[in-house]
C-alpha cells in the first residue's frame, strides 16, 4: 500500500476507505475544484497529486479559527459573569 | 442547516443583558480579556477606533515569543445589535492578506442574550470545501494524499 510515489489513482486512494468508488471520485473532484489536488490524465488512467501548500493552508485556517472562536467565546462568558457580579455589588 | 456552509458560525447564549454583551465586544479593555485563542496567549488591543470605516488592530503574543497581528476595519456598528468588521492577519502570519469578515449579531432571549458569530468570505478554496460538505471524509482524504506526497518528497 505504501507506494513510494506521490501520485495515485482513484482506486488506490479509495483503498483505505469504506466508501464506494463513485463516492471517492466525488470527493476527489471536490478536492480538485478546491485546488487541493491536481489531476494528470495518463491514457485512461487519471492520476492525482496533492497540492500540499493549499492543503496545509485550508486545514490550518479552519482549525485555527475554529479553536480561536471556541476559546474566545467561552472566555467572553467568564468576562460577562465578572461584569455582572461587579454590577451587583 | 449544518455549519458546513461557506462560513464558520457559532451561537452562544449568555445570561447577560444585550447592552452588556455589546460592551464586551466593543470596549478595548474588555475585549483584551476574552478575544484570544488559548489561555497561554496574551492579547493586546493596539488600535480600536469604533467608527464605520475606521480600524482596529489586535496583537497576539505567544509563549515562545512569536507575535501575530490581526487588523481590519469596521463595516457596520449598530449598538447593541450588530457589529461587523473585516479581519486580516498581517505578514508574516501564514494567513496574511486573506481578507475575511466577522459579524456579531445579538438578540434578546428572555433575560439572556443570544450571540451569533459568523466568520466568512473565506477564500474560494476553503469555501468550496464547506459548501460541498463531507468535511470529515475530505480531511481523511487529505491525509491519505498528503502522506503520499510526503513519501514522494523523500
Amino acid at each position: 500500500m505504501l507506494v513510494q510515489h506521490g501520485e495515485c489513482t482513484a482506486t488506490e486512494l479509495g483503498e483505505p476507505f469504506a466508501s464506494a468508488q463513485p463516492t471517492i471520485s466525488k470527493h476527489i473532484k471536490v478536492l480538485e475544484i478546491a485546488g487541493l489536488v491536481t489531476r494528470r490524465v495518463d491514457g485512461r488512467i487519471h492520476r492525482f497529486r496533492m497540492n500540499e501548500r493549499r492543503l496545509v493552508e485550508a486545514e490550518t485556517w479552519l482549525s485555527r479559527h475554529r479553536e480561536l472562536w471556541r476559546h474566545a467565546l467561552e472566555e467572553l462568558g467568564d468576562v460577562l459573569d465578572d461584569l455582572q457580579e461587579g454590577g451587583r455589588q | 442547516m449544518s455549519e458546513a456552509s461557506n462560513e464558520l458560525r457559532f451561537q452562544r447564549v449568555y445570561p447577560a443583558r444585550r447592552d452588556l454583551v455589546f460592551r464586551a465586544l466593543t470596549e478595548p479593555e474588555l475585549i483584551s480579556r476574552w478575544f484570544f485563542p488559548s489561555a497561554d496567549v496574551t492579547m493586546r488591543v493596539d488600535a480600536f477606533d469604533l467608527r464605520v470605516g475606521e480600524a482596529y488592530r489586535f496583537i497576539y503574543s505567544f509563549t515562545d515569543g512569536a507575535i501575530s497581528r490581526v487588523t481590519g476595519k469596521f463595516l457596520e456598528i449598530e449598538p447593541p445589535s450588530l457589529l461587523a468588521f473585516t479581519w486580516t492577519w498581517e505578514p508574516p502570519d501564514p494567513h496574511a492578506g486573506v481578507e475575511t469578515i466577522v459579524t456579531f449579531r445579538l438578540v434578546d432571549l428572555n433575560d439572556s442574550t443570544e450571540l451569533t458569530v459568523e466568520h466568512k468570505r473565506l477564500p474560494e478554496a476553503y469555501r468550496r470545501i464547506f459548501t460541498e460538505g463531507w468535511p470529515q471524509t475530505l480531511l481523511h482524504l487529505h491525509h491519505a494524499l498528503s502522506k503520499r506526497t510526503r513519501d514522494d518528497a523523500r
